[in-house]
């Protein structure tokens, strides 16, 4: 069985946005939306401060908040783990986008864009429904990587199947050392952290 | 990294589990008036309430983003409490007019049989907003029972109101026996609102989200501001029972309406406050970096 | 099935979307339309490094701004009416035009402006300017950018050595007044490379940006105070016996006068005016010292400070004292792939420029530095004093300004006053990709290629190490040409000496020694690497009158300055002008950079402008708080020059007395309305850009 997950490194992430940038430009998407993108997390006082960036995408949760309240059946999940949206099914009502404790998912307005800043071609394919990363399907279909592990100039993002016990993913998951987040109220996120 | 907040479910949805659910405890009260007390009220509550239930649907559909799917929302009705809303709703408007139906043909020999259905498929629209809000996993002030309570109490007090404002037009001299009702409602509402924001406190000493939510309850407009406009309306209610006529229906409709509003304003105050659990905690970190 | 019938091209060619990096990239173009840029992790200098702005230029080509032909302005300047014109046409009005002047007023009256080049046209622009024989050829960045530090650099090392961390083998990395996650991607990756082995960094800045979250060691000085801070590590390691002795005997000259000079320089006396803790500062000191090998990454900081020159100076005494200059895993020199280089004196045909005219150079009475011909310096005019030029017409009238890539109205100091020449000097000519602030006001514009749309070299200074790679034409868009083509074609017009006949020629003049044809090159797979040369210097001698590192500059001392470095206060700051920080009680630092944009360009572009979407000020968090001000507020920020308004971003990364503003948007938001273009850098120019007053107050 496969089973899809991505570990990223928080000690390489330097918070370059290049993986947002990339997302954007191959899934075409509105302004606002971005399945793809990096926080900042500062902790402590100064000058005592810790900073981090945090890559953060859909998790494909093992046991999605998103699927269970989705009314019109349009998200599903995959056998391999990774939790899609039917286009077609998608009614726009956003419980989804309400329920996800990873905001990860993401519903256009135009409103949102600002004052003179263009739309480009293909953003128009999605108006109306709620949309959010499918971990780049069609590439990974293809044995191909999604768009932000290639992309990475820093190489802190790898990806496999996490049932496959020769992959670099399985091996981290089992080290222990990499960890999801809100891990404990087992939502069951296929991604995971590690540092350095 | 602090909770972040919904901001999907704003006004429009607000005003659709407001009609929902005042059009729902309308009925509630209609049958509790008819089977316990005995008391019969206008039918034309019965034209209300679905009335009522079919224009938040209305203003659910203009909220969507693709509403040629609506049909399609009842799909998921095994996990989905939206799907489930919508199966409730659909069955409440049909069995509205339904009963709506016999009661004009009067044949009063299956009535009993329609009305308690009616009042199961109530208690149910009456009840998916909260649910639906509570299976939000990740906003614990939703996610809590007491929540569910203090929504479900609000929605009948609406529903007495509304039965009040319709009275006071087509049934004035039932007046008096509704506004004991609604005075104990009210009376309810208020302590249950105080209830509740001492659990939303206690709970957010747990959960950073409730936290959140409890200030952003409690701050100006607040929920605070809401439980004081519904003392007014108690006591407008307690003055028209003592008052007569005319004057009645005046103070009985100001208080009804007033008791609407803030019935509406709490949907839009809990919506607002919709804060998840922070995303990135300082134990999440310290854990990654193998710190104690 | 479908896939069959779609033509996916993979080609390589070098990124110049900032013209510095020049990383290597893919880019995948399908049935003919640009899809999507990679990072070309085969690449042997970069190694993938990319960055937003590469990724998102796919929306920069097809951006539906984009000026596509030659335009010429049909009503009055900054109206916004304009007529479309050929290309013969536009070269033809400005060849004459620039030669009617140069009759008239002398070649001195037009000025030669560009702002970064975004490719190796970056010394054409020289080589034009020398050949059309006008002395007035300056940059945006130019006093504030690069030109201090290359100075100061050459005068010690006689090489640029300060540009060139070879991190990958540090055992520490010292990055100062640098963040190149967000501005130097190839050096970042290096450097988080070194980390992950273990290597310890320590980061220099006011602001705990994106590489001093890395950082084992930060150092959140007061911004200004670099050299003191400099002159207090070097105290230490003297004192400390931390330096390395056998290398500063075989390798520098004129340590004993650096030690009593540095003597004063004690770390509470550092710590006093820098305002970090001297365990901070001896920390810093030891770590860089004692990790042998170890780096220095620097940037534009160095240039934007009261003395830049001092800054260059004792950096890089620093690494010279320390064992680290011209080791592999400190700093290494840059070399050339074996091509022309274009950053030589002969290239850029400087000895063709009679000496009345170096001397009629604007600025060169004030600031030698810069605008006189030094033989290791590339001399430029002196940008606040072109403007006066043209305002006031002292000390000569200026008529007329040619900006290639240049945008002066927001991103120079003092910008107001530079709208203010744009309106009033005779004729402008700008090449720009889009309709910038700048090109509103022009005459003429002409539509400029991005890197996408020519073939080229990524053969700068600051992308070479021996490595030699050619960019490659994917896609055209309206007319647009590629600058070193306007300039060629500009070239025949006026009839100037040492140019070619297309751009074409060009390369190939480039590429000759290397035995390549630009074409030969591409089918070679367009790239020529050497490994680089270390030690070489440490052989055969410095490129410096004594052959040696000079800790101490005769040169400077011949000159008029001091041979030594030295602090001193900024223009304005809460010692130098109490008066003034009674009411501007904050220090403020502008031109804070973020991965997305590059100076003012790419606000226009979608995908860049949702990851940073507005211009912010960082505060810290508790003063913020007092003042009233919380996250995401909109703030005026006020100095003695201006004002600006900015979205206010809190956060405990800074001193509590001082503020940084982002650099580079536009309209009220622009942090050069804060910024002053009069108190300049002492023989060098430079305009403070770090290290000022202000106030800052929630706004509405």
């Amino acid at each position: 069985m496969m089973h899809y997950a991505m570990v990223i490194n928080l000690g390489k992430c330097v918070g370059c946005n290049a993986c947002t940038a990339a997302c954007k430009i191959d899934n075409a998407t509105g302004f606002g939306v971005k399945y793809g993108r990096v926080v900042e997390v500062e902790t402590g006082k100064f000058p005592d401060v810790e900073k981090l960036y945090v890559p953060l995408l859909c998790m494909h949760c093992e046991d999605p908040e998103c699927l269970k309240v989705c009314p019109t059946k349009a998200t599903f999940k995959t056998e391999d783990g990774v939790v899609l949206i039917d286009r077609d099914k998608c009614m726009g009502c956003r419980y989804c986008v309400v329920a996800c404790p990873f905001m990860a998912r993401f519903f256009y307005e135009d409103s949102k864009r600002p004052q003179g800043l263009p739309r480009m071609d293909k953003e128009d394919e999605r108006l109306g429904t709620v949309e959010k990363c499918d971990l780049c399907i069609d590439r990974v279909k293809e044995g191909q990587n999604p768009v932000c592990v290639d992309t990475c100039p820093y190489q802190a993002r790898i990806f496999g199947d996490a049932d496959d016990p020769e992959s670099e993913v399985h091996k981290l998951i089992q080290s222990g050392r990499a960890k999801t987040l809100k891990e404990e109220e087992g939502f069951g996120a296929s991604v995971y952290y590690i540092w350095w | 990294m602090k909770p972040f907040k919904q901001n999907e479910f704003g006004k429009r949805v607000a005003a659709d589990f407001f009609l929902s659910g005042t059009g729902s405890s309308m009925y509630i009260v209609y049958f509790l008036s008819a089977s316990i007390a005995g008391f019969k009220l206008n039918s034309a509550i019965l034209l209300a309430g679905p009335a009522l239930i079919l224009a938040g649907l209305v203003l659910l559909f203009s909220e969507l983003g693709k509403p040629s799917n609506f049909w399609r929302s009842v799909a998921n009705y095994r996990t989905s409490w939206m799907a489930r809303g919508a199966i409730f709703n659909f069955f409440y408007v049909a069995a509205g007019f339904g009963i709506l139906l016999a009661e004009s043909l009067r044949s009063y020999s299956f009535l009993p049989w329609i009305d308690a259905t009616g009042f199961v498929i109530a208690l149910l629209v009456l009840v998916y907003p909260g649910m639906l809000l509570r299976a939000v996993k990740d906003i614990p002030a939703w996610n809590s029972a007491s929540t569910l309570a203090v929504t479900l109490i609000f929605a009948l007090s609406g529903g007495g109101a509304a039965v009040i404002l319709a009275s006071a037009f087509i049934q004035p001299q039932a007046l008096p026996e509704e506004l004991v009702a609604v005075m104990v409602l009210n009376a309810f509402l208020i302590i249950s609102g105080e209830l509740y924001l001492k659990a939303l406190r206690s709970l957010g000493s747990k959960k950073e989200g409730a936290d959140l939510s409890y200030k952003e309850m409690q701050k100006k407009g607040g929920v605070r501001t809401l439980m004081f406009l519904d003392m007014i309306s108690l006591v407008l209610y307690i003055i028209a029972f003592f008052s007569a006529g005319a004057l009645q229906y005046v103070i009985a409709f100001a208080g009804s309406m007033l008791t609407l509003y803030t019935v509406y304003l709490f949907r839009v105050r809990l919506l607002e406050a919709g804060y998840h659990q922070p995303l990135i905690t300082k134990k999440f970190i310290d854990s990654l970096k193998n710190k104690a | 099935m479908i896939l069959c019938l779609v033509k996916i091209d993979n080609i390589k060619t070098t990124c110049s979307i900032c013209g510095h990096n020049q990383c290597g990239v893919i880019v995948e173009v399908t049935d003919g339309i640009v899809t999507h840029i990679w990072p070309d992790r085969s690449d042997p200098m970069t190694k993938g490094s990319i960055c937003p702005k590469s990724i998102a230029s796919v929306q920069l080509l097809y951006h539906p701004d984009r000026l596509k032909y030659p335009m010429v302005r049909d009503g009055p300047r900054g109206s916004g009416n304009w007529k479309r014109v050929t290309w013969d046409e536009a070269l033809d009005m400005i060849s004459e035009k620039l030669l009617k002047i140069k009759h008239e007023s002398g070649p001195e009256a037009i000025v030669m402006a560009r702002g970064t080049n975004r490719g190796s046209w970056i010394r054409l622009f020289n080589r034009f300017a020398n050949s059309f024989g006008t002395p007035n050829w300056t940059e945006s960045g130019g006093a504030q950018c690069f030109t201090p530090r290359s100075l100061a650099q050459q005068l010690t090392f006689g090489g640029l050595a300060l540009e060139w961390p070879d991190a990958e083998f540090s055992n520490a990395v010292l990055v100062w007044g640098a963040n190149p996650p967000a501005t130097w991607p190839p050096k970042a990756r290096k450097i988080i490379e070194a980390k992950s082995r273990g290597a310890k960094l320590i980061v220099v800045d006011p602001v705990m940006s994106n590489i001093a979250s890395k950082a084992d060691v930060w150092v959140p000085l007061r911004p200004g105070t670099d050299v003191a801070l400099a002159m207090g590590m070097i105290n230490v390691l003297i004192t400390e016996g931390l330096y390395d002795k056998e290398y500063v005997s075989r390798y520098c000259v004129g340590f004993e006068e650096l030690a009593k000079r540095v003597s004063e320089y004690t770390p509470k006396k550092v710590s006093e005016i820098t305002w970090v803790p001297e365990e901070t500062i001896e920390k810093a000191a030891r770590l860089y010292a004692t990790s042998r090998p170890s780096s220095i990454a620097i940037s534009a900081t160095f240039d934007e400070i009261v003395d830049p020159i001092q800054l260059g100076r004792a950096v890089s005494i620093l690494a010279a004292i320390t064992g680290n200059v011209d080791v592999r895993g400190g700093n290494i020199f840059p070399e050339t792939a074996g091509q022309v280089s274009i950053d030589t004196n002969d290239f850029i045909m400087i000895e063709d420029l009679p000496e009345d005219l170096d001397r009629k150079r604007l600025g060169a009475d004030r600031y030698p530095l810069l605008s006189r011909y030094l033989k290791i310096n590339f001399p430029m005019a002196h940008y606040p004093t072109v403007l006066e030029a043209i305002i006031k017409g002292e000390p000569y009238k200026v008529r007329a300004l040619f900006i290639m890539g240049g945008n002066p109205a927001l991103s120079i100091a003092n910008s107001e006053r530079a709208v203010e020449a744009l309106k009033e000097v005779e004729f402008i000519a700008v090449a720009d990709l889009f309709m910038s602030k700048t090109a509103e006001l022009a005459d003429i514009v002409l539509p400029v290629a991005s890197w996408l749309e020519y073939d080229g070299l990524a053969d700068s200074a600051q992308a070479t190490y021996g490595h030699l790679r050619i960019r490659q034409k994917v896609a055209t868009v309206g007319e647009a040409k590629s600058d070193t083509w306007i300039m060629i074609e500009l070239a025949k017009r006026m009839g100037l000496k040492g140019f070619w006949n297309s751009e074409e020629e060009y390369l190939d003049y480039i590429l000759k020694p290397t035995g390549y044809t630009f074409e030969q090159l591409k089918e070679k797979g367009g790239i020529i690497y050497h490994e680089p040369q270390i030690g070489k210097k440490l052989e055969l001698g410095f490129n410096t009158p004594s052959h040696k590192i000079e800790l101490y500059s005769n040169r400077l001392k011949e000159w008029g300055y001091d041979p030594l470095p030295f602090y001193r206060e900024p223009f304005e700051s809460p010692y130098s002008t109490p008066e003034l920080a009674k009411k501007y009680p904050f220090v403020l630092t502008t031109g804070r950079r973020v991965s997305t944009y590059f100076h003012t360009a790419h606000r226009n572009v979608p995908a860049l402008r949702d990851i940073y979407p507005e211009p912010v000020v960082e505060i810290n968090e508790d003063t913020a708080r007092e003042l009233g001000i919380s996250d995401g507020d909109t703030v005026r920020i006020e100095t003695a020059h201006g004002f600006a308004v900015m979205k206010a971003k809190l956060t405990q990364g800074i001193h509590p007395r001082v503020v940084a503003a982002q650099h580079g948007w536009p309209g009220l938001a622009n942090d050069n309305r804060l910024t002053d273009n009069q108190a300049c850098a002492e023989g060098i120019g430079s305009t403070t850009l770090r290290g000022l007053l202000c106030n800052i107050r929630r706004e509405g």
